[in-house]
């Protein structure tokens, strides 16, 4: 990837024409133009610059005839088989490229006065054409997000001149991270966390089940406690870690018949069982199914329910409440702490890499429920209200709890949770298995690879601007590249992920360079 | 079904194309049909070797359009321009622009008209007239670009540079071999090699057009090669004729010939000559024939948008001046384009 300035003004080619949904320009075909890349179009008239967006690039040549191009190869492949070489004469003249465009908008104005508007006019014919520069990009500043994630991007320039972030704002109407695997998504939550450590805007729930986030995993890379500000990282982990980390308990009254039932598939009498067992135990439904024998049991509810209905929900009940982070004691239980750590705007990382993947979700789902429940409990008192931040939470393979079939808090926080500060970042490298309807309320959307063509369309028929222009450029954005929109966002910002090992560095050195002003000042 | 038609009159016209009929020598000089002499055998054709690209060629043509016809007169543009290119790479900055003409010729002023650009070009009067307005045209086209030629050669070439034009060396008009001479001559001490390309030729061969079977025989001789054939022109054209002539193939899988002028300065070898020219003539469009010609070529000539353009502002200058609309219209309205629209 290259870092390149943004000065240079060269211009690229002239606008030749086309309409308001896409603007063509012939380019010299020695100038390099790559897709997604973001270019201008001067109107010298009216004084309006054309922001818009490489997404084609085709093969252009002035010849009268049709079929000259065909031909011409033809030509050079006779040559080459008989060793005899063809010369184009003045090829910059006769072969062009023919850039397509889409328009993403213009600026109006000078100076203070810029506006941005959208794309409703198009430029003057023959427009110069040139690469956009950090004047152009002056006016995005204020939709750019203030939860940094990486820069601006134009095709595979970084512009690190503009910071891209996510909009601590717009946390609370969810946002969804979607890449094929290995495009980087872990690391964009990574970078994340880090922002949030260094300045704490939102409270962050991270639920890891790969156990990836405290120390990156594997050597050579960094986590978030080798962050400059890890104070501010609350850790609870499911295993062993090198670090100073809380156990991962939840207890049994926390945990909901509608929990049990997302983990096993429940014939209908056993359905019947367990809700009688809630109406009439409450909160003690499972302390009690865990205690009471099968035939006690049966007994208690004077015969209604077959011994085998309630022997498999016994069964089931043991595998939970055998489970070494499921304790009895509601003192013990982790949510209360996590809470106030997240309503004190630091990251909370739950390391589940060393549950089973039926516990992984039964404690994603407790510690999800507490903090909206709790969320929504405070609603009530203005103040108090006012005083929390915004809480988001991270949920890697959320296609699991987002499918048709998954029922429960996940759905309830995407459908109600923006009332209550508790958003949810959901993070999947299948977007096609999420159901439409949760993706359309996730409003800020970062787009990275995706090469499947369902999980794209999933995408795009469901994203707040519309990126199905972009799809071929999703289609081949590398690693750490993205797209990111939202409610704020002009349109689809292409983003760079900052790696989050060189995010780590940067900060190094950042405060490296502090404290040398300070040594050679005393 | 062509009603009227009559297959005798068919049949004469192939007879006629076939035939082959030996005319007497310099019986259609004047108007350029040259009879070739000599048997072409498989010996006749020589080869040449191409030369390295690190050396300039010029190129000089004209295009000409007729903008506006009431019959009686015309207003018609010539262009002429050239291009210069080192090697493969045209040189924008010695290339100079065309020179571009808009002039009005009636039959009355047919002579005066002419005039004008003869004195312009040859200098002195005309010894004779275009015989019509479009042959005046022409003329005045031919005239400007062995002007053009010219004018290139005062500017200073290097030694072994290539001007190359489209046409022959051949003084079509009456009183231009002075010109001519001068250019030869001008050539020759500058160490230039002249060259003109025609496009067309009025050469025969017993009779037969001589181009066509050049090519036919060349094929069959010596099949995927670039060749070059030396013509015998008779003595009796020697006044109007500069230069030797050739037919050359400049390109082994070019499907044309050219009739190919060459005025040569002293130690300059014909196989130098036309290595030169093809070494430029393998753009994969323009097949067997220099790019810099074809591209003067695209450069002057009219294309049907800058006619119109040009037709527009004389109209609206005309206007300006106090015609009116439909005395403009009356007068250049084409009837052909009413049948044509009506058919
Ligand atoms: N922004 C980036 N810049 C450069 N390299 C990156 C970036 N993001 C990720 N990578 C590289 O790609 C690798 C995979 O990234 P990451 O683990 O974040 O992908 P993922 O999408 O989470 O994959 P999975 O689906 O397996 O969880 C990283 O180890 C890193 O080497
Ligand atoms: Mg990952």
């Amino acid at each position: 990837m290259k870092e390149k300035k943004l000065e240079d003004n060269i211009f690229l080619g002239r606008v030749t024409g086309r309409d308001v949904t896409e603007i063509v320009f012939r380019s010299r075909k020695s100038q390099d133009v790559f897709l997604g890349e973001m270019l201008v179009g001067l109107d010298e008239n009216s004084g309006r610059r054309f922001l818009m967006r490489v997404i084609n690039i085709q093969h252009g040549a002035e010849a009268r005839e049709s079929g000259w191009a065909p031909r011409t190869a033809g030509a050079f492949m006779d040559g080459d088989a008989h060793d005899r070489e063809y010369t184009i004469y003045d090829e910059e003249r006769r072969l062009y490229h023919q850039v397509i465009c889409a328009p993403l908008g213009y600026l109006d104005g000078v100076g203070d006065n810029v506006r941005f508007k959208s794309p409703k006019t198009i430029p003057a014919h023959f427009s110069k054409v040139r690469h956009a520069n950090s004047d152009d990009y002056q006016f995005l500043e204020q939709y750019l997000g203030d939860i940094k994630v990486g820069s601006l991007r134009s095709g595979e320039r970084v512009i690190s001149e503009v910071p891209i972030g996510v909009d601590s704002e717009y946390v609370c109407q969810h946002m969804g991270v979607f890449a094929t695997t290995g495009m980087g998504k872990s690391n964009l939550m990574k970078r994340l966390a880090g922002s949030v450590l260094e300045h704490g805007y939102v409270g962050l729930l991270v639920l890891d089940p790969h156990g990836e986030y405290i120390d990156g995993g594997k050597a050579d890379f960094k986590g978030l406690i080798h962050h400059p500000r890890a104070e501010n990282l609350r850790v609870y982990a499911t295993r062993d870690v090198e670090c100073n980390a809380s156990d991962v308990r939840i207890s049994t009254s926390e945990i909901r018949v509608r929990d049990m039932q997302n983990l096993w598939p429940f014939t209908e009498p056993q359905i019947e069982f367990l809700n009688a067992v809630l109406s009439r135990r409450r909160e003690e439904w499972l302390d009690y199914i865990w205690d009471t024998n099968v035939h006690e049991m049966f007994e208690d509810f004077n015969q209604q329910f077959f011994e085998g209905s309630i022997g498999v929900v016994k069964r089931r009940a043991a595998v939970i409440a055998n489970s070494g982070f499921v304790v009895r004691d509601p003192r013990i239980s982790m949510t209360e702490m996590v809470i106030s750590q997240l309503h004190e705007g630091e990251v909370v990382l739950v390391d589940l890499s060393g549950a089973s993947e039926k516990e992984e979700l039964l404690i994603s789902s407790v510690l999800a429920r507490a903090v909206f429940e709790r969320n929504a409990h405070l609603f009530r008192d203005k103040e108090a209200f006012a005083g929390i931040p915004p809480c988001l939470i991270a949920l890697e393979e959320a296609q699991r709890v987002f499918s048709r079939a998954w029922g429960g808090i996940f759905q309830q926080i995407a459908r109600e949770g923006r009332k209550f500060k508790t958003g949810l970042c959901a993070i999947s490298q299948q977007p096609k298995l999420i159901d439409t309807e949760v993706i359309s309320q996730f409003n800020t959307l970062v787009v990275m690879g995706l090469a499947d063509r369902l999980d794209r369309e999933r995408l795009t028929s469901s994203a707040r601007q519309d990126i199905s222009k972009l799809d071929y450029e999703i289609q081949t954005l590398m690693t750490g590249e993205g797209l990111i929109t939202g409610p704020n966002t002009p349109f689809a910002l292409p983003l760079k992920v900052d790696l989050y090992e060189n995010y780590l560095a940067s900060l190094g050195k950042r405060e490296n360079k502090v404290k040398n002003v300070d040594e050679s000042f005393f | 079904m062509l009603r009227g038609l009559s297959s005798h009159e068919i049949e004469n016209v192939i007879s006629q194309i076939i035939a082959v009929e030996e005319p007497e020598e310099g019986e259609l000089a004047e108007r350029g049909v040259i009879n070739v002499r000599g048997d072409i055998s498989p010996e006749s054709f020589q080869f040449f070797e191409l030369v390295d690209k690190d050396f300039h060629m010029m190129a000089v043509d004209g295009g000409s359009a007729t903008l506006l016809n009431a019959g009686s007169f015309v207003v018609a543009s010539v262009r002429v321009g050239q291009a210069i290119f080192k090697g493969a790479e045209f040189q924008r900055e010695s290339s100079r622009n065309p020179e571009l003409h808009v002039f009005h010729i009636s039959l009355g002023s047919l002579r005066k008209a002419y005039s004008i650009f003869y004195e312009k070009t040859v200098r002195g009067s005309p010894p004779d007239s275009p015989m019509g307005l479009e042959e005046a045209v022409g003329r005045i086209r031919t005239l400007l670009e062995w002007s053009r030629v010219e004018a290139m050669l005062a500017d200073g070439l290097a030694p072994g540079s290539v001007l190359v034009f489209d046409g022959a060396l051949w003084a079509g008009i009456t009183g231009i071999e002075d010109m001519l001479r001068r250019i030869v001559k001008d050539a020759a001490k500058k160490g230039i090699i002249l060259c003109g390309i025609s496009k067309r030729s009025m050469l025969t061969h017993s009779g037969a057009p001589l181009i066509p079977k050049v090519q036919m025989l060349g094929e069959d001789f010596h099949p995927k090669r670039a060749w070059f054939l030396p013509l015998q022109i008779g003595t009796a054209y020697s006044e109007k004729q500069f230069g030797k002539v050739f037919v050359a193939k400049l390109h082994p899988y070019s499907g044309h010939v050219f009739r190919t002028d060459l005025a040569l300065p002293d130690g300059v070898e014909e196989t130098e000559a036309l290595g030169k020219l093809a070494a430029l003539s393998n753009d994969p469009t323009y097949v067997g024939y220099p790019y810099p010609l074809a591209r003067v070529h695209n450069d002057v000539a009219f294309s049907h948008s800058e006619a119109e353009e040009l037709r527009h502002l004389l109209r609206m200058r005309a206007l300006e001046e106090g015609m009116d609309q439909k005395s403009w219209h009356l007068t250049f309205q084409e009837f052909h384009d009413v049948l044509d629209i009506n058919r």
